[in-house]
């Protein structure tokens, strides 16, 4: 589970069709259309790189509103909204995987389990 | 007190400034033309004024303390015009540029101020020195260069309309919003034509019903007051039909004004362009100690704001090389017999809905001896077939990467800018360059743009399963690959269209994708003088569509240069043209004469809007020996036919201007071209047409839907053998 400041989500919407695009890498599902809008989403799960078991049907688009151009992270489901206490933010643990641990800024307990911390900045580059 | 650092506050001050330095800018290159111009004079001190007030609310002495300088030598001009000598001008100059630099700065948010003591001494020393110290006698000697003509220059600093800011963000938003309700519009369309299918299957089964001898299988019959409310429900459904209908016209009209009005929000005056230029030539010439005098025509043509955003550079580029190789000194310009001081011209134009920029000068011309010398040198082809190459594709070589006829690069032309990169700005935006040139006699390169970026005419292909546009303006044929002569050549498949060797390449497989066994279309594209052919599995429309950027990680791909949303919602990417045909690198030149000398047995005229259908056509003639020519409208072909006469004209019905019908009609008025068979193409296949087409003179009528090309050329032949065999006058 992954936590992303709440600030810098526009919206949530489910995946509709992706249109992917030669060239880009593995990180870059596609294009997605939102309401007439072209958005660049980014597959989450190749960001992080995570194991890819099994897709299931319905995948998230989460769209991050940013300073320059919005973009999309696509995520399994959405869980819910937590208040965090900065102070509860503890360090990773020293396990994890370098290239993982770079995208986050720590973990925090949350009723559904720990949560780790996206830095926003990281991982939509 | 205003805090310092708000960056809204900032951010208008920038705007400001900025505006008032482009003025002043303006108003003292027109002072060092006349320096006797009170007004003037009087109108760059308000400016410089204004500009102190501004400066000094925000606390920023530096700016202000340079400003209040300028104030006082604008003063002292008042008095004694005298103080102001060519060195004063530079000076001037100067301090606005430093002004202009600290203005973003200040924009960026750097709160250091700029150590300016130095420069304001020096403003002032100029104040304080005898009058004459450094004045040239005489009238014309005043400065080198004469940047621009008092036309041009009333023209550029004419009286600002009254205007609003808007951040580009919220045009933006606007024209995506703009170009969805079109595509909505669109779908309301579809459901429109839905519904009057279900109305008219509704009708038919009430008709079924009304008709007494049919009973239902098991005997039974609907009442008299079943029948009756079902026809009240169906008039119900007619109205609202109609209605719909009405709703449908009305939305239709708007969505079209919306968009337009939505795009003409977007065009601004190329002016915003071409008023850095009298300032750019100025400096230019007094680098090269020439003398110019510079015309601009045109800048209030108006022009897409991102299109202007990116030729911007591309132009001071041109301007620079115009200056650095074609514009000779004064004394060189003697001893050729030419007047001292040269013309360069620079103008824009509409032509329909693209602009043509052109930037001429009458100085050494480009020499295409040198050019091909170059050409030898570089191993780009050698010495005995360059001498092949028709002028204009020698010209051409200048927009080659790393193309130089010059072995000493200047510190003003040599800034990183080639004409390679001109010519890779224009294409990504849709657009041309051409250079023409007589040697001795002067240069003119031409730019022709799209109005707008916002809509681009795309061919649809599908491609390794997937969908792909590919702008129309690169296409030059569309042919099937069983037609076309496929060779194996070293550097892997080629084929002969039409006489020249194109490359062929599975548009799948340059994109890494699994290209299809059953992809027969050859796409054959062509930009900057290289061709390829790009083999697809279906062509499936030419359409127009609203172009968006690929922006942030999308951008660093090499294929695309955008993408677009179709009526079903679908995205397709643009491909970028240019890009694939510098990744398929053994992308061959078309020679501008050779190939097969084409039995000539008559000669056709299609006049056809779609330039797909009109490339289909003209393959499928050409094909059987006929010698093709293509028009893009109805009025197009009757002003080529008052040149040359053809044998046949197939016309399209739905075109601009004259339509199929009204093009037959105007054909056969003319007592010229009144014996001329003319087959009409259309696709819609209505008894009311094929009257239409026979009233108006047409001599056969074909259906797209049903295009058969054997039936077709079979057609072509009979109707081009008659009149050449019987040459009977026409009857009436």
């Amino acid at each position: 589970m992954y936590g992303l400041p709440l600030p810098s989500l526009r919206e949530v919407a489910t995946l509709g069709a992706i249109r992917r695009i030669q060239g880009t890498p593995p990180t870059v599902a596609g294009l997605v259309n939102i309401r007439g809008e072209i958005i660049c989403a980014l597959d989450a799960r190749e960001v992080l790189g995570l194991a890819r078991p099994t897709v299931p049907d319905v995948r998230f688009l989460v769209v991050l509103r940013r300073l320059q151009n919005p973009i999309g992270l696509i995520v399994d489901s959405i869980s819910d909204i937590y208040t965090i206490d900065t102070d509860h933010i503890q360090p990773l643990p020293e396990t994890w995987p370098a290239s993982r641990a770079a995208f986050l800024a720590g973990m925090a307990g949350v009723p559904a389990g720990p949560m780790g911390l996206l830095v926003l900045e990281k991982v939509v580059g | 007190m205003i805090p310092l650092d708000a960056p809204d506050l900032r951010a208008k001050f920038a705007l400001e400034a900025r505006e008032r330095l482009k003025q002043l800018t303006s108003a003292f290159l027109r002072i060092e033309q006349t320096p006797e111009d009170g007004e003037t004079i009087a109108e760059a001190l308000r400016q410089v004024h204004s500009l102190k007030g501004s400066a000094l609310m925000l606390q920023l002495k530096d700016i202000a303390q340079v400003a209040h300088s300028l104030e006082d030598l604008f003063v002292a001009a008042q008095v004694d015009a005298a103080i102001l000598r060519p060195s004063t001008f530079d000076a001037v100059l100067g301090a606005l540029d430093v002004l202009t630099l600290r203005v973003e700065q200040v924009e960026r948010g750097a709160s250091v101020p700029a150590a300016v003591e130095p420069l304001c001494e020096a403003l002032a020393s100029l104040v304080a020195a005898p009058a004459g110290a450094d004045r040239v006698p005489g009238g014309t000697n005043r400065m080198a260069a004469r940047p621009q003509a008092p036309a041009a220059a009333a023209a550029l600093s004419g009286a600002p309309a009254p205007s609003l800011r808007v951040p580009t963000e919220k045009l933006d938003a606007l024209t995506g919003l703009a170009a969805e309700l079109v595509l909505h519009e669109v779908k309301v369309s579809d459901r429109l034509g839905d519904l009057r299918r279900l109305e008219t299957a509704l009708r038919q089964v009430k008709a079924a019903m009304s008709d007494t001898r049919l009973d239902d299988e098991d005997g039974r019959r609907p009442s008299a007051g079943q029948l009756d409310t079902f026809a009240a429900l169906l008039r119900g459904l007619r109205q609202l039909v109609n209605r719909y209908d009405d709703d449908h016209v009305r939305l239709k009209l708007m969505t079209g004004e919306v968009r337009q009005h939505v795009m003409a929000l977007t065009l601004v005056p190329i002016s915003t362009v071409f008023e850095a230029f009298p300032r750019a030539v100025r400096d230019l010439a007094r680098a090269f100690k020439t003398e110019v005098n510079l015309s601009i025509t045109g800048g209030d043509t108006e022009i897409d704001k991102k299109i202007i955003d990116q030729i911007a550079d591309p132009l001071i580029h041109l301007l620079r090389n115009a200056m650095d190789h074609g514009i000779e000194p004064p004394r060189e310009r003697i001893a050729v017999g030419k007047p001292p001081v040269a013309q360069l011209r620079i103008s824009a134009e509409h032509r329909g809905n693209r602009i043509v920029i052109t930037i001429e000068d009458d100085g050494r011309g480009i020499d295409p001896a040198k050019i091909r010398a170059s050409a030898a040198r570089l191993g780009i082809a050698g010495t005995e077939e360059l001498e092949y190459w028709s002028e204009q594709e020698v010209m051409d070589l200048i927009f080659r990467p790393g193309f130089s006829t010059r072995a000493s690069v200047t510190d003003v032309s040599g800034r990183g800018v080639g004409m390679d990169v001109v010519r890779r700005v224009l294409t990504r935006l849709d657009g041309t360059v051409h250079v023409q040139s007589q040697p001795g006699r002067g240069t003119a390169i031409v730019l022709d743009l799209p109005l707008s970026l916002a809509l681009l005419r795309v061919v649809l292909v599908r491609a390794g399963g997937e969908l792909f546009a590919i702008p129309t303006s690169a296409v030059r044929r569309i042919v099937h690959l069983h037609d076309a002569d496929v060779v194996q050549s070293p550097d892997g498949k080629a084929a002969d269209v039409a006489g020249v060797r194109i490359p062929l390449v599975p548009l799948a497989s340059l994109l890494g994708l699994q290209p299809s066994a059953s992809a027969s279309l050859v796409v054959v594209v062509t930009v900057a003088g290289m061709s390829l052919g790009l083999v697809v599995r279906a062509v499936e429309e030419e359409q127009e569509i609203v172009f968006h950027e690929l922006r942030g990680v999308m951008a660093h791909q090499p294929f695309f240069s955008g993408a677009s949303i179709l009526a079903n919602g679908e995205i397709v990417p643009i491909l970028d043209m240019q890009a694939l045909l510098q990744i398929e690198t053994h992308g061959m030149r078309i020679p501008a004469s050779g190939g097969p000398q084409i039995l000539r047995s008559g000669r056709v005229l299609v006049v056809e809007d779609s330039p797909v259908a009109g490339e289909l056509l003209r393959t499928i003639l050409a094909g059987s020996g006929y010698e093709v020519e293509v028009a893009g409208d109805g009025l197009e072909a009757l002003d080529g036919l008052g040149r040359t006469l053809c044998d046949l004209v197939i016309a399209d019905v739905d075109m601009p201007h004259l339509n199929g019908f009204e093009f037959t009609a105007r054909l056969r008025a003319d007592v010229r071209s009144q014996h001329i068979p003319v087959i009409i193409v259309t696709s819609h296949d209505s008894v009311e047409d094929r009257q239409r087409g026979f009233d108006a003179g047409a001599s056969a009528f074909i259906v797209k839907r049903e295009f058969d090309q054997e039936q077709f050329l079979a057609t072509v032949r009979r109707l081009i053998a008659r009149p050449a065999e019987t040459d009977s006058p026409p009857k009436d």
